[in-house]
């Protein structure tokens, strides 16, 4: 994430804290440990920026417990109580800001030092309330989710394929299987590797293997007769979390949407030279890692500006850390699922 | 790269120590992670070792681990198999990454490396292979949609297969058609292909437009689909001017056509006599191919064209006959140059002197491997074909030198009489051609007379009225050739240039003895005398008839009694 000098120093200040903590670890431990450990302190000063960039201190708070989730499955492997999971979080949290005071200009310390305050007051508040969540309600297809993790996790690939194949098959609509089975198995598995669960490499091997069932529906949902509308679905910034969006895509394209899918990571030229050519009547933008919520206001002004009447839509699991922050941009339409933008987009654009 | 991990022991931490000590680098699995005893791990190794063929890269011996046993890294596929044996402290470990990870330095410098940043760019490629086929996948149903639409635009398919004047099929309609009769019908029966146009529709177009001619295939069309009330025939417009009908063979249709035709024809409001030529190619087995069939009733057509009335049937000896005459055709310039066409004239005499008073050329051809040719079985040809001008061409200035001969040697003057066929009269330079020739050889335009067959002046005759009266105005005289046989009326007598009547040899030959028949020669020669018209009676092969035709007014006469067609030679002696 490229955010200017400021935050560059602030990144680099809160890194030279980060050594400091525990300077004998730090000469035992690899250099290649401690550079992921530099790349985690970075990665917890981009969401910084984005908190205070959008003005949005959720983003803040979801990120802290977030991260403290994550070193909890760390240190559940190091055979190390959770109580230094907690400590090496709100440890991070306080070198950033003894880096602050050092590196950012003081009329931003204050705004940062209320995120990262809030930050905390989160985290504190989450593990005393017992750390996860209350359940949400049950998934509407619970069983086939787990049933399809369950060929996944046993690296059953063709078996996996051929579920997918047999949800549609057994007269489960298109639709519901993609947003009420796959994108709702795939949330599990971000969980799964969130607390440690699985490795990464399960994580991305699910994926493709997800994608690739999506695409054996293909015949099927190209079919659907086509209604003259275009929807034009993008993820900007360096997002590469795609499958969101071709998903969305995907459900057009089965309600007789023509779609062009530019895919992961659009430059914005790219994204506003593709409407100019394709003149959709809808865009919609997807975002998974709120770090691009930065880039995807952006995109969503240049089109608005450019084309005031194309309608623009914005959705993905990003949203879900803040506070609406698109209802302060000029969007036409937001939507927590595929399903529900569709079923939105066809009474908007009529 | 992959780190493959055998443990020993129950140390199980030692994965984690071994991810954060490589990060990336290193994903120790957990369903790789086996729990095993030092012997165990020496026999995997030792059978990974044979299994795979690949040696030992290196034994590390890895410092501060208890028994102080060996670790073994293989090659195998793209990850890498590590074999720890007996692990306990974490320090022993950290020690022993140190050295996995110089080995790995090592190993990232001299083995080939499939992943680099891992994941994320498979994750990257895996994406693009799916976008790829996620707009084949859009383009293909787009191809799908666009054959569908085309599938389902019927009509403008039957348009295209549909004749623009008549709305009949045209031939890729009449081909499909019956291909998809045959297919969904199940008509197992013999059918007939039939070929038939109008005779004197060109006339029609050259003298009253092509609009007319046009109207008049319409008309056809429509009268010809009327016979069919079944349906159960296929009409196509074969060509400008003719039609197909595929029909039943039960339906016996090609005479039903050829007569309700000829009657529809005979009443067309044109002043142009017209007449259906009808042929048919009958019996085709179910399963003959079309086109095959068509093409047999067009060899038909054309025999039917030379001037039968009734239908023609297709046969072999037809084809073959066909097929010779075509080939004799095509040697016809050949022929001219080297002079294989022979001039030949029959006397015309005066029956009250005996005298002969001219000639008529007649044409052999004297083929050099056939040997003699009948003119029957080329002039009609050739006039069809339009190729016949350059033959009487040929003629008329072998009559020319004949005269030229003839003058030369102080002979009196004996016109010779040369067929000038109908279509020789579309020729621009006919006159010219004709004055040129005569010119040329030093003789007047009386020395050439002009025999014009009767049937030609029925077939736009106001155009040929035209040509022959400036014919007749450069000198030339003019003969009407087998008067009886066309349908001329006696009026056209009055308005044609015509200086001399040829009756034709079917009134002498069906008897002179008929009273009627002999009212009727009687006066036409009355008429003709009249008219200022000489009267030639041909066919003439007894003395009787020669008295009877005396009697009956007639003087001059053409025939086997006076003359046999000779060799021009005979008449420079005369």
């Amino acid at each position: 994430m490229d955010y200017g000098e400021e935050f560059q120093a602030l990144a680099d200040a809160a890194w030279a804290y980060e050594r400091k903590r525990d300077e004998k670890l730090f000469e035992k431990i690899s250099v290649r440990v401690q550079q992921i450990i530099r790349r985690d302190t970075r990665y917890n000063v981009d969401f910084l920026y984005t908190a205070f960039q959008l003005d949005d201190a959720r983003i803040m708070c979801k990120y802290v417990v977030w991260l403290y989730e994550l070193m909890v499955g760390v240190y559940k492997d190091l055979l190390l109580p959770k109580e230094r999971a907690l400590d090496s979080t709100l440890g991070s949290l306080d070198c950033i800001r003894r880096a602050a005071a050092d590196v950012v200009a003081p009329e931003k310390q204050q705004r940062i030092f209320d995120l990262l305050e809030r930050g905390e007051q989160s985290l504190r508040a989450y593990v005393a309330a017992g750390g996860a969540a209350a359940e949400t309600a049950p998934a509407p297809r619970d069983a086939e989710v787990k049933e399809y993790l369950a060929r996944l996790f046993a690296r059953d690939t063709r078996g996996a394929m051929a579920l997918v194949r047999s949800f549609v098959d057994r007269g489960i609509p298109i639709d519901d299987v993609y947003v009420d089975i796959l994108a709702e198995a795939m949330r599990r598995v971000g969980e799964l590797w969130h607390t440690a669960a699985i490795t990464v490499d399960t994580e991305h091997y699910c994926t493709s293997i997800t994608q690739t069932a999506m695409s054996q529906l293909y015949p099927d949902i190209f079919d659907a007769p086509r209604r003259g509308k275009t929807v034009l679905v993008a993820c900007p910034g360096a997002e590469l979390h795609e499958m969101p969006a071709r998903m969305v895509a995907d459900l057009f394209e089965n309600h007789g949407w023509d779609s062009i899918y530019l895919g992961a990571a659009v430059p914005q030229e790219y994204l506003l030279a593709s409407v100019r050519e394709n003149n959709p009547d809808l865009v919609a933008l997807s975002v998974t890692m709120p770090t691009f919520l930065i880039d995807c206001e952006q995109m969503v002004r240049a089109v608005k500006q450019e084309f005031p009447q194309v309608k623009v839509a914005v959705g993905g699991r990003a949203f879900t850390s803040t506070n609406e922050i698109w209802r302060k941009w000029p969007v036409d339409l937001f939507s927590e699922n595929g399903r529900d933008l569709l079923s939105a987009a066809d009474a908007l654009v009529s | 790269m992959k780190v493959l991990v055998l443990l020993c022991g129950r140390d199980w931490h030692i994965v984690r120590v071994l991810r954060d000590a490589f990060g990336a680098d290193l994903r120790a699995q957990d369903d790789f992670c086996e729990a095993v005893s030092a012997d165990q791990a020496r026999e995997l190794a030792a059978l990974h070792d044979r299994e795979c063929g690949h040696p030992v890269v290196r034994a590390l011996n890895v410092r501060g681990i208890e028994h102080d046993l060996p670790a073994y890294i293989f090659p195998y596929h793209e990850h890498f198999l590590v074999v720890v044996a007996e692990a306990a402290s974490l320090g022993g470990f950290q020690t022993f990454s140190r050295e996995l990870e110089s080995w790995l330095a090592w190993a990232d410098d001299n083995l080939p490396m499939p992943y680099q940043d891992g994941y994320y760019r498979i994750q990257v490629m895996n994406n693009r292979l799916l976008n790829a086929e996620r707009a084949l996948s859009k383009k293909t149903a787009q191809l799908e949609r666009t054959l569908a639409e085309v599938r389902d635009a019927n009509n403008i398919v039957a348009l295209l297969e549909r004749d623009r004047l008549t709305g009949l099929y045209t031939m890729a309609g009449l081909l499909h058609h019956a291909h998809v009769a045959a297919a969904t019908a199940a008509v197992d029966e013999p059918f007939d292909v039939i070929m038939f146009a109008v005779q004197g529709l060109r006339q029609v177009k050259e003298a009253f437009g092509h609009k007319t001619g046009e109207e008049l295939q319409r008309r056809v069309a429509l009268f010809a689909t009327g016979i069919d009330m079944q349906g159960e025939v296929l009409f196509a417009r074969a060509d400008a001017d003719a039609f197909y009908a595929v029909a039943s063979t039960r339906r016996a249709f090609a005479e039903a056509l050829r007569d309700s035709l000829a009657t529809y024809l005979a009443d067309y409001p044109l002043a142009v006599r017209l007449r259906p030529v009808v042929a048919v190619c009958a019996g085709n087995a179910p399963g003959t191919e079309l086109e095959e069939a068509c093409n047999r009733a067009r060899m038909a057509f054309d025999e039917a064209r030379a001037g039968v009335d009734s239908v023609t049937y297709y046969s072999p000896d037809l084809v073959e006959q066909s097929l010779r005459r075509h080939e004799l055709l095509d040697e016809v310039p050949e022929a001219l140059a080297e002079g294989q066409f022979k001039l030949y004239l029959q006397s015309k005499v005066d029956m009250a002197t005996g005298q002969v008073i001219g000639a008529e050329a007649l044409i052999r051809w004297m083929h050099p491997t056939l040997g003699f040719v009948s003119p029957g079985d080329f002039i009609p040809l050739l006039e069809r074909e339009g190729r016949i001008y350059d033959v009487d061409r040929y003629i008329w200035e072998q009559a020319c030198k004949i005269q030229r001969a003839r003058a030369n040697a102080g002979k009196p003057l004996l016109p010779i009489s040369v067929n000038v066929a109908r279509g020789d009269f579309y020729e621009k330079d006919l006159a010219e051609s004709l004055l040129d020739m005569v010119r040329r050889n030093g003789i007047g335009p009386e020395a050439i007379r002009l025999e014009v067959l009767e049937r030609a002046y029925a077939q736009d005759s106001g155009e040929l009225a035209q040509r022959l009266a400036q014919l007749r105005e450069a000198g030339f005289v003019i003969e009407m050739d087998d008067f009886g046989t066309g349908e001329s009326t006696l009026a056209m007598l009055s308005e044609m240039p015509i200086d001399v009547l040829k009756l034709d040899r079917g009134f002498v030959m069906n008897g002179l003895d008929d009273p009627r028949r002999r009212i009727v020669i009687e006066s036409v020669v009355q008429m003709a005398h009249r008219l200022d018209i000489l009267v030639i009676v041909e066919g003439v092969e007894t003395r009787e008839q020669e008295r009877y035709l005396l009697e009956m007014g007639c003087r001059y006469a053409q025939g086997f009694l006076y003359a046999k067609p000779q060799p021009a030679d005979y008449f420079l002696n005369l």
